[in-house]
């Protein structure tokens, strides 16, 4: 069985080590370093779900998430927001972007695979 | 000097002159209001009355002229009447006196009249009648004259004077009843002297009244206009402390949230990769673990950075911050600081150029401070620049004005990124405490400390300056150090 595709999107290297170290032995991931980059992608190779990175520069994660999610034929595609920013008014901000899940850094590996498998379930 | 006119009350005596001046003024106009078309009157009763009984074939001789100088003296009054409306303060009192001596004119024909038709025609039904009439034009100069109280009382003594001697002449040569009359006569003088004593008291009582009710609702007025500027100005001041308060709130607001975002990364980076080497330390290699740790001090050095910021940012506050100054070579300390950023250079595949136009690239400052403000320039730089772009660094030879007369040597650090730049309208405030570019504040992360920290170490500790320029693309920020006066200033340290 060929494995989920994910990409994930975070402007600080250190993070996106840290997903391919958790997540590239079960998933088929791929990383990008901008929110620019990661709509590129998902145009391009269409994932079946993606993790963002809230704080980038110039386009921010909210901003490329309510894009993918008012983009036809992309909309459906599971988005899971992984961010430093943890108070209440910042989560809202990201599901009413229309995430479908936010995870607070720092966070352990079973915070993810389970976000991650409830999602692609 | 006493106004001629205002001898009547001892309130009004007793006021400044000027305020009488005024109350006389007001009186003056009240008394033109009240003459007007009325001065007509006598000298139209008069016509009636001749016209009526047919005396004009008889008396004419004698009286029509009395009738035309009544006639006269009556325009006058009504003339004068006219301009007493319009008067001011300065020229009432004369108008009013050449208005009264017209009235003491008008009364004293009246009573020629009425005497020299009572003299031709006797205690007869034409002299009677003609009594009754001067009795009842007479009590109407009560309204017209009552506040002038003598000019009243001269007015009832001349219009009534030429009928006393002739009632006395009657009463003596032709019929008793003429002393009756004389008698009635002065009594109802004396009566209407003492009606218009208290009229006229009544009438200055309450003009004085009437005028200090006017003065108190002007200071009213003007005290609510002024009660009026002082709401407005505190308001003022009110809303615009709010807005600071609101403001400072705000930015509190964001600091805590970026700092919060700041410390959970690198929290993050450590608690992650802490936990990977835990997990796999039997089974990665010894590289990977190393990697591993390396990870691990990246994310701490960065807590660290973070915590030193924030410890900076306290001493700058308190002016504690100490600066040890020696000669360095400003292109030596940027090599060290490009060194220490090589990591994140490459990690973003950024070029870095260095143009040096200068060979005087020795100054007096503290190296440890520098570097770090080089570091903070640098580190932003690297943030905001998209990947495989340049970031390009000048040193240049420059000069800073000490005053209108001298300045001195400086070099010019300037630093220049291809990334979002910093907005023309914030070119200044991005150098205050907590704040960021609201164009990195959505995105980028963050404490707005780096770039406050900066600009004290260079003008603060070294007299130096530090601006943000305007770009067409990315940030451009330089500052100037003085190569030699700081050493004046911080002569204690050795160098």
């Amino acid at each position: 069985m060929d494995k989920y595709y994910i990409l994930a999107a975070d402007d600080d290297p250190l993070n996106l080590i840290i997903l391919e170290e958790l997540l590239a032995t079960d998933y088929d991931l791929a990383c990008v370093s901008s929110a620019a980059a990661c709509i590129k992608s998902v145009k391009k190779r269409k994932p079946d779900l993606i993790l963002m990175d809230v704080s980038m520069p110039e386009k921010n994660g909210l901003q490329a998430c309510y894009e993918i999610k008012n983009t036809e034929g992309l909309k459906q595609i599971p988005v899971v927001m992984l961010s430093a920013l943890a108070s209440e008014a910042e989560i809202e901000m990201g599901i009413e972007s229309g995430a479908d899940s936010y995870i607070c850094k720092p966070f352990n590996e079973s915070d993810i695979k389970n976000a991650i498998d409830s999602l692609l379930a | 000097m006493k106004l001629a006119l205002l001898t009547i009350n001892k309130k009004i005596d007793s006021l400044p002159l000027e305020q009488q001046r005024v109350l006389a003024c007001k009186a003056a106009v009240d008394m033109g209001k009240r003459a007007r078309g009325i001065v007509f009157i006598y000298p139209f009763i008069m016509f009636l009355f001749l016209w009526g009984r047919g005396v004009f074939i008889d008396h004419g001789v004698y009286l029509i002229p009395i009738l035309i100088m009544s006639l006269l003296f009556s325009a006058r009054r009504y003339k004068l009447s006219s301009l007493l409306l319009k008067t001011n303060v300065s020229d009432s009192d004369g108008l009013l006196k050449s208005y009264l001596h017209s009235s003491l004119a008008s009364a004293f024909t009246l009573g020629l009249f009425a005497a020299t038709l009572i003299f031709r025609e006797g205690l007869s039904v034409a002299g009677i009648v003609m009594l009754l009439a001067t009795t009842g034009m007479v009590s109407g100069a009560i309204v017209s004259m009552t506040q002038y109280r003598m000019q009243f009382f001269y007015f009832l003594w001349l219009a009534w004077f030429p009928i006393i001697l002739v009632s006395l002449y009657i009463g003596g040569t032709q019929d008793s009843f003429g002393f009756m009359i004389a008698f009635l006569i002065c009594a109802f003088i004396l009566y209407f002297c003492l009606v218009g004593k208290k009229m006229s008291d009544e009438y200055w009582l309450g003009l004085l009244t009437q005028s200090k009710l006017e003065t108190l609702t002007e200071e009213l007025k003007r005290n609510k206009d002024d009660l009026q500027l002082i709401v407005n100005h505190k308001t003022k001041d009110l809303l615009r402390a709010k807005k600071l308060a609101e403001d400072a709130s705000q930015t509190k607001s964001i600091f805590l949230a970026n700092m919060s975002h700041e410390l959970r990364t690198p929290m993050h980076g450590i608690l992650s990769f802490a936990a990977l080497g835990l997990k796999k330390s039997d089974s990665s290699s010894r590289e990977k673990l190393n990697q591993y740790f390396a990870n691990i001090d990246t994310s701490g050095q960065r807590l660290l950075s973070l915590l030193n910021n924030l410890l900076d940012l306290s001493k700058l506050e308190t002016g504690k911050m100490e600066y040890f100054f020696k000669r360095y070579n400003l292109q030596e300390v940027l090599q060290d600081c490009l060194l220490e950023q090589q990591a994140s250079l490459t990690a973003k595949d950024l070029q870095v150029e260095v143009l040096i136009s200068t060979d005087k690239l020795y100054a007096a400052f503290d190296q440890q401070r520098i570097s770090q403000v080089i570091v903070n320039l640098l580190s932003n730089a690297i943030k905001f620049s998209p990947n495989t772009s340049t970031i390009t660094i000048e040193l240049s030879k420059a000069s800073l004005e000490c005053n209108k007369h001298s300045s001195e040597s400086a070099i010019k650090f300037r630093i220049r990124d291809e990334g979002i730049g910093i907005p023309d309208d914030e070119l200044e405030a991005v150098f205050d405490q907590f704040i960021q570019s609201k164009k990195t504040r959505s995105g980028a992360s963050g404490t707005g400390l780096g770039l406050a920290i900066v600009k004290d170490i260079i003008e603060e500790g070294h007299q130096g300056f530090v601006e943000a320029e305007k770009s067409d693309s990315g940030a451009n920020i330089y500052f100037t150090l003085p190569t030699s006066q700081v050493l004046a200033k911080h002569e204690k340290h050795s160098f």
